[in-house]
């Protein structure tokens, strides 16, 4: 806009200086065309005044003016024309040297004039007068006499003044003695002498050339005067040629600055649809720190304040809302950075300020709420996965090492700059199988999660065992960019539970071989015992007969003791060969092994329905036998047993409660009751070799189940079985 | 503009008349082409004694416009009493003269004024000396109201110019008598003027002014200055001007029209009586004497040129 305002104001300056010019040139040619005409209608009234003179200088000598005054008259206006052109000498068209030369020739004819009118005045009056007194003195004078002095007079009045011949005789008058004709004789001298200067005046008044000095002085004035009106002619085309030119120039100009208009309009609508249609909140202010522009965003920025208008008082607003990080808001510089939280709605915004080229400033507010809520997330993401016990690797699709954590580098005793960017193949031992891998890169190319057992190397060359579990990491597309890899370091756990499966082999092995290997002595113990019984006479050596039933009843202890250990051994077999237990039939075969082996009174048991789990059927029937045995073993001396077994939904598994209303187990007994060899009556009232429960602990266990225990000391025990169910 | 004023006067003067159109002297015309206020100005200017160097001095102190426009003297007492050189003569009809001054010295009115301003026996003071005095004085207001102007030389000489175009003597008896008025002249003025005419006074005393528009040698016949015995230093006339030896004793011929109101008479007021001043121009310019008896009826006729009462009512 700027650039087109120049050249219109220039144009428009020119156009005026143009028209003033002319203006100027065109008011001087009308001051030019009045002195013109002045000029010119001196110099006539010159000629004319001089052609008067001359006539009435004729009329003078032809003795028909009676007075003068037209004389004086044109005189005097001649001189008053004179004084005009005096007054006009500053116009240099004026050819001032021919003035000069003809007012000199004027005054010539002037002089002349008035010689003339001084000897005509008096030749008029003496030619008026000596025929009067010339007549007198003929009339008595002699006839001779009489003739010389008429004759004088005749030559004398007409054109022999300057007749020589009449110099004797006008000189013998003048000497007379006769004073008359003496008289006669000195105005006839007198006359003669005043007609010589009338005529030589006459003579010298028309010799002077005084009309062609004048028509000199005309004809220089004219052509002087053609020059100059010529020059202002041509002058005058020129400006007006420029004239038109500068007005049409003026006219483009204007109408260009017309399109430049509309642009601006049309740029500054988009500039407004441009800063509407921003993300961020927007603000324009100019040079004064005004507000020229902002967005709808930016006018809901403040709803406390309305629409801020001034860049001061956006400062002093936001002044209350900084935090503490990044630059703080200081003077009114135009160049700001802070961030603000909004206390109203607690939004968060990065505001941003910078100067403009024309001394504005713009603003821009960026809302940052989410970036900063993911941002939080993402730092506790990063907490944890820096912080994870297991090792975390995040690789690219290429499979190059991108990110490892902490915990991986201890795992593989390598720096962080030696991994990035390798494959994590560097750490193969060469202990696996290549299927294995082959397996997992099926796996997980087909965008699955692999998990496996994985044999790698350290730094230090030691092999160590890893649980993995690798997944691709896809992108929006569906395309995997990344795989995540968590490995745990079980090398140790690998250890120890090869250890443990030896040991326990070990134990069972031994148990086995204990509790079959023992039972033949207590066999051979009781038999031997019932062969000595058979030996003694009835009646006789009851001393014997007695010890021999101390040493069946120890034998019998003995033989349950080794059949416990056998069946607390077999508890812990192996479960790889889980199945789908009825645990209703489980119950039933449980209860009626027990009441085949028991002689007590009939109890009262009662068996609700119980679910089908995943497990063992000959543990289940060894779990639910024990439970209820134990509580017919520890029945109330004065009730008659009442057993109840049912189960109820518990998460993802069933819980099992073995009620029974026997003498229940003291508080403080509870905690070790389930360890084995835990016993809390004697033998002799109670024989059973400890291991029950501890056996039931173990099924359960073995089922990836639990057992705990309610009891009221007198009143009953309950015992609740958790299993994880089936489906 | 392009014709001359002169000119247009000329037309009646030429035809229209009476009988008595071609007469030698001609009647006077109101003057035309005045400003009122410019005469008002240079009245005052030339009755204010302001103009002579000791402000004792006015222009009307010589020029007495009640008494003919002449003082009577035979020459004029200036500043401190100082003697002039030369008769003064009226102001009146000065306009229509051919210059001014005995010599013709000035062409104009205008010119005139420098004269008696600067000469050290009449006013004796300088434009310098005249303009700061009238700077002082209430002039300045006046010549501001009637130039726009503060005075200086050319507009003084205007305001006294103009005022002098306007001291015109009109309707005198003879003027009354020439527009056809029989009854305006008496038989012996009459008588007088046609004497005036036959001896050949009127071929030189012309015009509306009787005289003024010419100049003429003083002596044709004889010469009055020897004749009298003394000579004086005007009287050389308008040689002092040219300086040709034709101008010598050559004067301005003076205007008879007051003449019965401006004794002493000729250049230098060496002649007190009309009657001897008419006898010694009729002896030294008509070369002859002229009967005592034709004396009277020509006095009588000079004395219709004017008519006194009017002079003290003129503006």
């Amino acid at each position: 806009m700027k650039r087109l305002l120049r050249p219109t104001l220039m144009v428009f300056l020119a156009a005026m200086v143009v028209a003033v010019t002319a203006f100027a040139i065109l008011s001087r040619s009308g001051v030019d065309a009045r002195r013109h005409a002045d000029v010119l209608g001196t110099f006539d009234a010159l000629a004319e005044a001089e052609t008067s003179l001359d006539r009435d200088l004729l009329q003078v000598m032809a003795g028909l003016l009676p007075h003068y005054d037209t004389l004086v008259s044109h005189s005097a206006r001649l001189h008053s024309l004179f004084d005009r052109l005096d007054a006009a000498a500053d116009w240099p068209e004026l050819p001032l040297d021919d003035l000069a030369s003809y007012r000199t020739r004027i005054e010539a004819k002037l002089a002349a004039s008035e010689q003339i009118k001084a000897a005509a005045s008096f030749v008029a009056k003496e030619n008026a007068y000596l025929p009067f007194v010339v007549a007198g003195f003929v009339a008595g004078a002699d006839r001779d006499t009489a003739l010389k002095v008429q004759q004088a007079l005749i030559s004398l009045t007409t054109d022999g003044a300057d007749d020589d011949r009449l110099n004797a005789p006008v000189a013998a008058f003048a000497t007379s003695a006769d004073p008359a004709l003496r008289g006669i004789g000195q105005h006839m001298q007198v006359l003669r002498e005043q007609r010589l200067i009338l005529t030589q005046a006459v003579d010298g008044y028309f010799a002077i050339n005084s009309r062609a000095a004048l028509d000199a002085a005309r004809e220089r004035y004219m052509v002087a005067f053609g020059e100059r009106q010529d020059r202002s002619a041509v002058l005058e085309h020129a400006l007006e040629l420029v004239a038109a030119m500068l007005f049409l120039a003026l006219g483009v100009t204007i109408s260009r600055l017309g399109h430049a208009h509309e642009r601006a309009e049309r740029a500054h609508s988009q500039l407004v649809d441009a800063v509407d249609s921003l993300q961020e909140a927007f603000a324009l202010f100019d040079h004064g720190r005004r507000l020229v522009l902002s967005n709808a965003r930016y006018d809901a920025l403040f709803p406390g304040h309305g629409r801020v208008t001034g860049f001061r008082t956006l400062l002093s607003v936001l002044r209350t809302q900084t935090e503490s990080q990044g630059t703080t808001l200081d003077g009114d510089s135009g160049t700001q950075q802070a961030l603000v939280v909004n206390p109203a709605d607690g939004r968060a915004h990065l505001f941003r300020s910078r100067p403009t080229s024309d001394h504005g400033t713009v603003c821009l507010f960026t809302d940052i709420t989410e970036h900063r809520q993911v941002e939080a997330q993402i730092r506790k993401l990063t907490a944890a996965v820096e912080q994870s016990p297991v090792a975390i690797v995040i690789t690219d699709d290429q499979s190059r090492m991108e990110y490892v954590n902490p915990r991986f580098l201890e795992m593989t005793g390598y720096d962080l700059d030696e991994v990035i960017g390798q494959n994590p193949r560097m750490l193969k031992s060469g202990e696996v199988n290549p299927s294995v891998y082959e397996e997992m890169w099926k796996t997980i190319s087909a965008g699955l999660t692999w998990r496996g057992e994985l044999v790698n190397r350290r730094k230090n060359g030691e092999i160590y065992w890893e649980n993995a579990t690798i997944s691709p990491i896809r992108d929006a597309a569906g395309r995997i960019t990344h795989y995540v890899a968590l490995k745990e370091d079980t090398t140790q756990h690998k250890r120890n539970v090869d250890l443990l499966l030896d040991a326990n082999t070990d134990v069972e092995r031994m148990l086995f071989a204990a509790s079959h290997d023992l039972q033949e002595p207590v066999r051979l113990m009781q038999t031997y015992c019932q062969k000595l019984d058979r030996q003694i006479p009835t009646g006789s050596g009851g001393d014997a007969r007695e010890s021999m039933r101390f040493i069946m009843e120890a034998a019998r202890q003995l033989g349950h003791l080794i059949s416990g250990l056998a069946a607390y051994s077999r508890s812990g077999r192996p479960t790889d060969a889980f199945a789908p237990v009825d645990c209703s039939q489980v119950a039933n075969r449980a209860v009626a092994e027990c009441l085949a082996a028991s002689t007590q009174v009939n109890p009262h048991i009662r068996i609700s329905p119980l679910p089908v789990v995943q497990g063992d059927a000959v543990l289940l029937v060894m779990l639910f036998e024990n439970l209820i045995s134990n509580a017919l073993k520890f029945r109330h001396p004065e009730r008659t047993p009442e057993i109840t077994v049912s189960a109820r939904r518990d998460g993802a598994g069933w819980t099992i409660d073995v009620a029974d209303n026997g003498i229940g187990i003291a508080e403080q007994y509870l905690p070790t009751i389930t360890h084995p060899f835990s016993r809390l009556f004697p033998r002799a009232t109670h024989p059973g070799a400890g291991l029950g429960l501890a056996s039931c602990v173990k099924i359960a266990r073995a089922h990836g189940g639990q057992l705990s225990l309610d009891s009221e000391d007198g009143r009953g025990t309950v015992v609740h079985v958790w299993l994880p169910a089936a489906d | 503009m392009l014709t001359p004023p002169a000119l247009a006067q000329a037309v009646p003067a030429g035809g229209s008349m009476s009988a008595r159109a071609h007469e030698p002297i001609r009647p006077l015309r109101p003057p035309t082409g005045l400003d009122r206020d410019k005469v008002a100005l240079g009245a005052r200017l030339f009755h204010d004694p302001l103009l002579s160097a000791d402000q004792t001095v006015s222009c009307a102190t010589c020029h007495p416009l009640a008494h003919g426009g002449a003082d009577g003297l035979p020459v004029s007492l200036g500043v401190g009493g100082a003697k002039g050189t030369a008769n003064s003569p009226t102001v009146y009809n000065t306009n229509l003269n051919v210059a001014q001054f005995w010599d013709g010295r000035a062409a104009t009115l205008e010119e005139q004024v420098n004269g008696p301003l600067t000469h050290p026996a009449e006013m004796a003071t300088s434009w310098p000396a005249l303009l700061a005095r009238l700077e002082q004085s209430p002039y300045v207001a006046e010549f501001r109201k009637v130039y726009g102007a503060d005075p200086d030389e050319i507009r003084v000489r205007d305001a006294l110019a103009q005022f002098e175009r306007s001291l015109v003597t009109l309707d005198a008896p003879f003027d009354r008598w020439l527009a056809g008025d029989d009854n305006a002249l008496s038989a012996e003025q009459k008588h007088g003027y046609a004497l005036f005419k036959s001896y050949g006074c009127a071929s030189c005393h012309q015009g509306a002014n009787v005289g003024g528009n010419m100049f003429q040698r003083f002596g044709f016949y004889g010469n009055w200055f020897a004749d009298r015995g003394r000579t004086a230093q005007g009287d050389l006339g308008r040689y002092a001007v040219t300086g040709k030896a034709a101008d010598k004793y050559v004067f301005k011929v003076p205007s008879l029209r007051l003449v019965t109101l401006t004794a002493p008479y000729f250049h230098d007021g060496s002649v007190a009586d009309l009657s001897e001043a008419i006898r010694i121009m009729a002896r030294y310019q008509l070369g002859r004497d002229i009967p005592e008896g034709d004396i009277a009826p020509m006095v009588a006729f000079l004395g219709s040129l004017v008519d006194p009462a009017r002079l003290a009512t003129a503006p």
